[in-house]
């Protein structure tokens, strides 16, 4: 395998992440070797290790590396950390009652008026990661805004990092060896210094490229399409189909970005437009927006592109709501390159005055071989279309019969992916075909 | 389908590292589990697979001390205990010697009669194994947790 290959294969950055979470428990097998106190006793304490590595890791992760990130889609990526904060925390609890069980002390054990200040650290470490898990899984349950959230995140991590660090240097059997210590220091400066990366070098070059708003326009069903223009700069290149996380109205020190799908074509003068529905706390607030206030932009991100599939037969497009904006951007992209290969598009509204950019399909259906599918939720008497969802049935009447080669994008609410991702494999379409991108990152 | 892909990846490695660490644990305890060289002089918190202790004839206060810290750790004492930064600090012994006399010391090694019923079953039966130790070996102990600066 080609060495680019080899990078970009999703395979090989899995292994780099085992890897780099059995380094550190390697690096304590070293010679001289610790003393055995027992399988469960040390089975205990490598579990705390490594979940310490994994809780490093988790910065890295999120530290949004272009090369690591782009076989799967940053999106995933985030989801991949949410289940891996999980699997951290269960492993923790699996240390604590392992500890509680074998340990002479018993409950003694989590008392913080006994023992060393390194035992507090672990005591108060479970309680700021326990803390993080409800906040961050029960985010929307407990209406808790998401900047706030992000912003709190980050600092509950990195004081649950550095408290299990304190607490692996004070009880540590393991790393009494001077050697040993350092290379743990190292790794826990590697760790650190990549939410140094995130908090500091990348906002600060971020901050060296603003972007200013040159048009705010009143889409269809509460959206809005912004339209950004580089300021000092040529702007970046993007695959028709990714995304960027945009600033708007802060500092990007003050890390309140929001991801949004371009929904552009790339452009020789590297404007960018945006494609944003009221949704949230922030995207309420997108119709304030005007003309000539600054933005900031950091992308762009995605495995979500046509153009990763040249040799594809045709590609099939499934959006719905304000999943259409990916969409656009490669239909708008393929309408410029004056595509040949068969297209179809299934867009999924609740109501006809809710679908985003009507004319513009119309138009884009006349000059590709483009087939538009618009499925109502409630459509109005006179509908002779597609209602209801985004069913089987749908996709059978106005699928080609012939897919083989075929690329399919879904874009749009989780359980609509769901749905249609099931219906298209009961018919044949691999999971290698079939690509998605999730909206709700937290 | 990605994001349950996600999920089950990260399920399949917090598994792997569950079995990494077992692993771990597995070759630490292997039967043939061999220390490298003796610690560097002067540093008493390398912890390393030590050779059998053969008994010696003490002399001194710090041969005493010197035993004691080999037996604080052949005895697994460090399981619980840590005296001087080294072994389990949830438990330190450091002003153990400040508080109780030697008596007192020895009592709470092997759970004499008025310690015992403070003491969860557990730890009870732990500290009854001590309670075979020779007078010398427990005068060692004793010896050690008065001075551990001697036990290096």
């Amino acid at each position: 395998m080609g060495r680019f290959r080899l990078l970009e294969s999703a395979w090989f950055w899995i292994g780099v992440y085992l890897a780099l979470v059995a380094v550190p428990l390697a690096v304590l097998l070293l010679p001289p070797a610790p003393r055995g106190a027992g399988f469960a006793w040390d089975f205990a304490l490598a579990i705390g290790y490594a979940a310490t590595a994994m809780l490093g890791m988790q910065f890295l992760l999120t530290a949004r590396f272009k090369r690591a990130t782009a076989p799967f889609g940053i999106d995933i990526i985030y989801y991949f950390h949410r289940y891996l904060a999980v699997m951290a925390f269960a492993l923790i609890l699996i240390h604590v009652a392992i500890t509680l069980v074998m340990g002479s002390n018993g409950l003694a054990l989590l008392d913080p008026r006994r023992g060393s200040g390194a035992m507090r650290a672990g005591q108060v470490a479970l309680l700021v990661l326990a803390a993080i898990l409800v906040s961050s899984l029960g985010r929307k349950w407990l209406r808790i805004e998401y900047d706030r959230w992000r912003f709190w995140h980050g600092i509950a991590a990195t004081a649950a990092l550095l408290l299990a660090l304190w607490h692996l240097e004070g009880s540590g059997r393991y790393l009494q060896v001077p050697f040993k210590r350092y290379a743990w220091a190292f790794l826990a400066l590697g760790w650190i210094s990549s939410i140094v990366y995130v908090r500091v070098l990348r906002p600060w070059r971020t901050a060296r490229r603003p972007w200013r708003v040159v048009e705010v326009v009143r889409e269809s069903g509460r959206s809005w399409t912004v339209v950004l223009r580089p300021q000092g700069h040529a702007g970046f290149d993007f695959r028709p189909g990714q995304f960027a996380w945009v600033t708007l109205r802060a500092s990007p020190f003050a890390l309140k970005e929001h991801p949004f799908s371009i929904a552009s074509a790339p452009t020789p003068n590297g404007t960018l437009s945006f494609a944003i529905k009221e949704l949230g706390d922030f995207t309420r607030t997108i119709g304030s927006v005007r003309v000539g206030e600054i933005a900031y932009v950091d992308g762009p991100y995605g495995a979500f592109t046509v153009d990763r599939f040249p040799d594809a037969a045709g590609f099939v497009f499934v959006a719905g709501g304000v999943g259409i904006a990916p969409i656009m951007s490669m239909l708008r992209a393929l309408a410029e390159r004056g595509e040949l290969r068969p297209l179809v598009l299934f867009y999924g509204n609740r109501l006809w005055e809710h679908v985003m950019f009507r004319e513009e399909l119309a138009a884009l259906a006349a000059r590709l071989p483009l087939k538009v599918v618009h499925v109502l939720g409630e459509p109005p008497l006179d509908w002779s279309g597609e209602r209801g969802l985004v069913t089987g049935d749908v996709l059978t009447h106005h699928l080609p019969r012939e897919m083989e080669g075929f690329q399919v994008f879904i874009c749009g609410p989780n359980p609509m992916i769901a749905s249609v991702e099931g219906e298209l494999g009961r018919r044949g379409i691999g999971a290698r075909r079939m690509h998605s991108e999730i909206f709700e990152l937290a | 389908m990605r994001a349950r892909w996600a999920r089950h990846i990260a399920y399949l490695t917090g598994l792997l590292v569950l079995l990494l660490a077992a692993a771990f644990a597995w070759h630490v305890n292997a039967p043939g589990n061999k220390a490298a060289a003796d610690a560097p002089e002067g540093d008493s918190r390398v912890d390393l697979v030590a050779p059998p202790v053969a008994p010696i004839k003490v002399t001194s206060v710090r041969d005493r001390a010197n035993r004691g810290r080999v037996l604080f750790d052949e005895l697994r004492c460090t399981d619980c205990h840590a005296l001087a930064g080294h072994g389990n600090p949830s438990v330190p012994l450091d002003t153990a010697a400040d508080a109780l006399d030697d008596a007192g010391l020895r009592d709470w090694i092997v759970a004499g009669p008025s310690v015992e019923k403070r003491l969860s079953r557990r730890t009870l039966a732990r500290k009854k194994e001590y309670r075979g130790l020779s007078s010398g070996d427990m005068d060692a102990l004793v010896e050690y947790l008065k001075q551990p600066n001697q036990g290096r």
